[in-house]
């Protein structure tokens, strides 16, 4: 049972040094108090409630701007430039130079496009800005779904009729549906015109079960995450590393997940542990993501709650303010 | 969101830049200031002590020409230095590794004459770094340069090279040789051998360049060239024994100040016919922390001031030098309601409930006062009544001097009803104005302190030690404990969301203070076998200390001191306790004679910074007396076992039902305190 004062000043004794080095700064106690206040006692005693919000509290994981920067570069150098290198390397046998591969290199980057997944003004455009400038990427590389493609004499035609390799960066996937579905008719319009083109898909983090759903997109050559989530970031999944301090056969992991999934339904019906049911703990800089426990997030009108690491969400227009 | 700069978070001086030292100095407000004690322009050598943070390191680095050159910016920097009468030249020791110079096959003999050339070499070239850098910035000329330099030149016993004609190919030179030496040195472990030819030895270069550098240019016939070496605990004796000979053989123009931590010297030993250095005649030294300790109030002063230069970093508004205008930005008990101190909050907690000092009481007359005859309690309804004398609800700190009164009546093994009784008539002779002659006065002008705070912590509250006064006052004359302190508190004020120029709350001192508490008793650990001896027999006598101060008698009042016998202690306990004052877990109080023997009893106080941790008070008044055994059994055997004898044997005479009841009722009666 969680419960003790001295926890509580240990877990707060972390979280203080954590908001002032890596959180920059985004939960001081006046926001940790209000988001506390959320727990009212609608399960247990407030104090016991609050105590179990502290406790994910203290191991919540923000990666902030320069994380995200280094992540990126890791997407492009160890998931892209690396391998294509190798790639050429092996076709070159034996009988390879330096200049020779650098050369096939940048041919071979020219008929490359990286893309952001999804929308304008969604994660995905506003990771690709970021990417271009952190790997020193011409501008003519990055582009959008749309600008792949020309419409001429009355059909589909791609923009760079010698592309070889389309790149999609994205923040997250929890489930891997959305990005499926959001990859799914671009990669047929490519595949359709220039079926040898590689597609990848480089997620900063995904879930080791997005992976899997992914894995399954028709024409998706690679997927791979900067950094995979596997079911051990899954706050209440068996193997959770959340739940490693309490040694009390899983009582503390029950009582926790009952409040926090109330609370969580109280707020986001039918995704109270998160959206895919995926029950992560984590916030980037530029937004915390849906699959993350909507009671760190949630942070819609006109439920009164009062989230943590709140997340900007993608609000639909409104016909009536129109 | 940009978090806001915690104005405390540098404590170390060697963290801090040139340009922070010298705005973050403070002189203390005596006749002199630190100059007057320090002396930088006197030619005797002097050996800068003092405890891990108490300002050695800013002291020294304050000292040096690249302080000395942002101090006087704006003003003609040749004059200013000329004034000043010092050029300060600051080593650290660390750089050197010292450690090199050992073994390796080669002979004691061979690694110390190899160190010698070496600092001849190391010291000469940061001096002439230092010094063209002041002629270069003073747009001064060289007359005759060359000159200059094949002099110095001659200084080495052979030609190691082709002679410069530069003062730059001179310390280029240098340079050259130490790299060289480096290399040598770094590599012998694998070559076996050390062929080294050495060009200058016993001071040739670091006392003969000054002396030339003087020639050069008459207008520095009065300039002392200040070697400030810091950190000398990094010298092993081997080290330490040979610098002591260039400090004993100095000569004009150079002066020495070496800065060392209070375990740091190792020998005051020479090579010079295995003389010691003497002090007084051959150098001086300063007790950075003792000497701020003997002046409270002067440290009071250049505390605040310390704090006053670090706010004012972020405080746009003035804050001016009265006490009032810095002190007032912390919280303490004078700022507080009644019910927001910790006694306020304490007594809040048992409101219409009995207090945990009376049930505490009427449990233990209920146990052993009836098998005293001299108590005279023959039943449950005297111990009813009893209790029904001591309870007083309309003021708690009456009630617990009613039980202390109590409990001392039945250590003095008198009828408890009938005392209790006059308790009781004391008590409202007390409370009514009647203060003269009461009991209760008596108590509580000694008690009071230690009353309300057994009281605090019944009610499982925690005391405070709140408001710069205090933080002032449990820094215990080391600066770098009241910075961490207050980087503390200034972190958790912060983190609460606090506005930097606004009052720090009481509970972001609550937390800090406990936590620099902690830090102390860590920091101050030394990773020798005798450090953690020392770091161990400081935790015993502070638990010894606390189950004192926190038992039903207390024999004294504010109790943070001791005394020990020293002529009878062996000499692994005398080393711990040296240990531990080096350390500064205790402060050296006074040495006083016992009454009546003329055999030295050294007393001591546990560091104030220690307060929070056993939740001592931050005054010290009274003092227990260690017998030798205790002694020993507290600080010269690792073993726990006799040290729990010592202060069970100490809480049987302090808890009832009490060993001296006991003994006088002639019984066999076992009892855990």
């Amino acid at each position: 049972m969680i419960d003790s004062k001295e926890l509580q000043h240990k877990w707060l004794t972390k979280i203080k040094t954590l908001n002032s080095t890596l959180w920059n700064d985004r939960a001081k106690f006046p926001v940790i108090q209000r988001w506390l206040n959320n727990f009212q006692g609608a399960v247990f005693e407030r104090e016991v409630e609050q105590m179990h919000a502290l406790h994910l509290l203290q191991q919540f994981m923000v990666f902030g701007e320069v994380e995200i920067h280094e992540l990126l570069k890791v997407i492009y150098r160890d998931l892209f430039r690396y391998p294509l290198i190798q790639e050429i390397r092996n076709n070159l046998g034996s009988n390879f130079t330096a200049i020779e591969i650098g050369s096939r290199y940048n041919n071979a980057l020219l008929n490359t496009r990286f893309l952001g997944l999804g929308r304008a003004g969604e994660s995905g455009q506003h990771l690709i800005y970021t990417f271009r400038q952190f790997n020193n990427l011409p501008l003519d590389l990055v582009s959008d779904a749309n600008s792949l493609f020309t419409f001429s004499n009355g059909k589909d035609e791609l923009a760079a009729p010698m592309l070889s390799h389309v790149v999609f960066i994205d923040d997250i996937s929890g489930s891997g549906t959305q990005a499926k579905d959001r990859l799914t008719p671009v990669i047929s319009r490519i595949k359709a015109l220039r079926p040898e083109c590689k597609i990848y898909y480089f997620p900063l983090f995904a879930t080791t079960q997005a992976i899997e759903v992914l894995k399954g997109t028709p024409g998706l050559d690679v997927i791979k995450p900067a950094m995979e989530l596997d079911p051990a970031y899954s706050c209440y999944h068996d193997k959770s590393i959340y739940f490693r301090d309490v040694n009390d056969d899983g009582q503390t992991m029950t009582a926790s997940k009952a409040v926090m999934q109330a609370y969580g339904e109280s707020i986001c019906r039918g995704n109270g542990l998160g959206f895919g049911e995926c029950q992560l703990l984590l916030s980037f800089h530029h937004n915390t993501p849906d699959n993350t426990l909507p009671v760190f997030w949630f942070n819609e009108q006109p439920a009164a709650w009062s989230p943590i690491f709140p997340r900007h969400p993608k609000t639909a227009i409104n016909p009536a303010i129109l | 969101m940009k978090p806001t700069v915690n104005p405390f978070s540098l404590t170390k001086a060697v963290d801090l830049t040139d340009e922070q030292i010298n705005s973050f100095w403070v002189d203390i407000n005596s006749t002199g200031g630190f100059a007057k004690k320090a002396k930088p322009t006197s030619p005797m050598p002097m050996i800068i002590m003092g405890g891990k943070g108490s300002g050695k390191t800013h002291l020294m680095r304050h000292y040096a020409y690249q302080v000395q050159k942002l101090r006087n910016t704006g003003f003609d920097l040749f004059s200013s230095i000329v004034s000043e009468g010092y050029l300060g030249v600051y080593i650290r020791t660390p750089g050197l590794n010292a450690s090199r110079f050992r073994d390796k096959s080669q002979s004691q003999a061979q690694w110390a004459a190899l160190f010698s050339y070496y600092l001849e070499l190391w010291f000469a070239q940061t001096l002439l770094s230092v010094f063209q850098e002041f002629i270069t910035n003073s747009n001064k000329k060289i007359d005759n340069e060359p000159k200059l330099v094949g002099d110095m030149y001659k200084l080495f016993d052979k030609s190691p090279a082709t002679a410069p004609e530069t003062l730059s190919g001179f310390i280029d030179l240098l340079e050259d040789l130490r790299k060289k030496l480096d290399f040598k040195i770094n590599n012998a472990a694998f070559s076996r051998t050390l062929d080294v030819t050495i060009y200058a030895l016993n001071g040739k270069l670091i006392f003969g360049i000054p002396k030339l550098l003087q020639a050069a240019f008459p207008d520095l016939k009065n300039l002392v060239f200040l070697y400030l070496v810091d950190e000398y605990e990094h010298f092993d004796e081997q080290a330490q024994r040979y610098f002591n000979t260039l400090i004993r053989e100095r000569e004009f123009p150079v002066g020495f100040k070496i800065g060392v931590k209070l375990w740091g010297l190792k020998t005051l030993k020479t090579f010079s016919g295995d003389e010691g250095l003497k002090e007084g005649s051959e150098f001086e030294r300063l007790i950075l922390d003792a000497d701020l300790r003997a002046s409270p109030s002067v440290y009071q002063q250049f505390a605040l001031n310390l704090c006053r230069t670090r706010l004012q970093e972020v405080i746009s508004k003035k804050i001016s030098d009265n006490p009032n205008d810095i002190q007032k930005f912390f919280s303490d008990a004078n700022s507080l309601s009644l019910a927001e101190t910790d006694w306020g909050r304490a007594c809040a907690r048992f409101k219409g409930t009995r207090r945990p000092g009376v049930t505490s009481l009427e449990k233990k007359l209920k146990e052993h006062a009836k098998r005293f005859q001299s108590l005279a309690v023959e039943s449950d309804n005297q111990v009813a009544e009893i209790i029904s004398l001591i309870e007083f609800d309309e003021d708690y700190l009456i009630e617990k001097t009613n039980c202390f009164l109590l409990y001392r009546a039945w250590y003095r093994n008198k009828p408890l009803l009938k005392a209790a009784r006059e308790i009781r008539e004391d008590c409202l002779r007390y409370v009514k104005g009647e203060r003269a002659n009461t009991a209760h006065a008596t108590v509580l002008d000694k008690f009071e302190g230690d009353l309300r705070h057994q009281f605090i912590i019944e009610a499982e509250h925690k005391i405070d030690y709140l408001g710069l006064e205090s933080f002032i006052a449990m820094s215990h004359g080391i600066a770098r404990n009241l910075l961490t302190i207050l980087r503390g508190v200034y972190d958790w004020s912060l983190f609460y969301g606090e506005e930097p120029s606004a009052l720090v709350s009481v509970r972001a001192q609550r937390i800090a203070v406990e936590e620099a508490s902690e830090w102390f008793f860590q920091d101050a650990q030394h990773q020798s076998d005798g450090g953690k001896n020392a770091a161990i027999a400081t935790d015993r006598i502070g638990e010894l200390l606390q189950a004192i101060r926190y038992s039903d008698k207390p024999s004294e009042c504010s109790l943070r001191s001791f005394s020990v016998e020293w002529d009878g202690l062996d000499a692994q306990t005398r080393d711990t306790i040296e240990l531990a004052e080096k350390l500064s877990f205790i402060i050296r109080d006074s040495e006083r004679k016992e009454r009546n023997s003329a055999r030295p009893t050294p007393k001591f106080q546990l560091n104030r910074m220690l307060s929070p941790r056993y939740r001592l008070p931050i005054a010290s008044r009274g003092s227990i007396h260690l017998s030798i055994s205790e002694a020993q059994a507290i600080f010269g055997n690792p073993d726990p076992t006799s040290f729990k004898k010592i202060k069970m044997d100490r809480l049987r005479e302090l808890n009832a039902p009490f060993s001296s009841v006991i003994k006088q009722g002639g019984e066999i009666y076992e009892f855990e305190f």
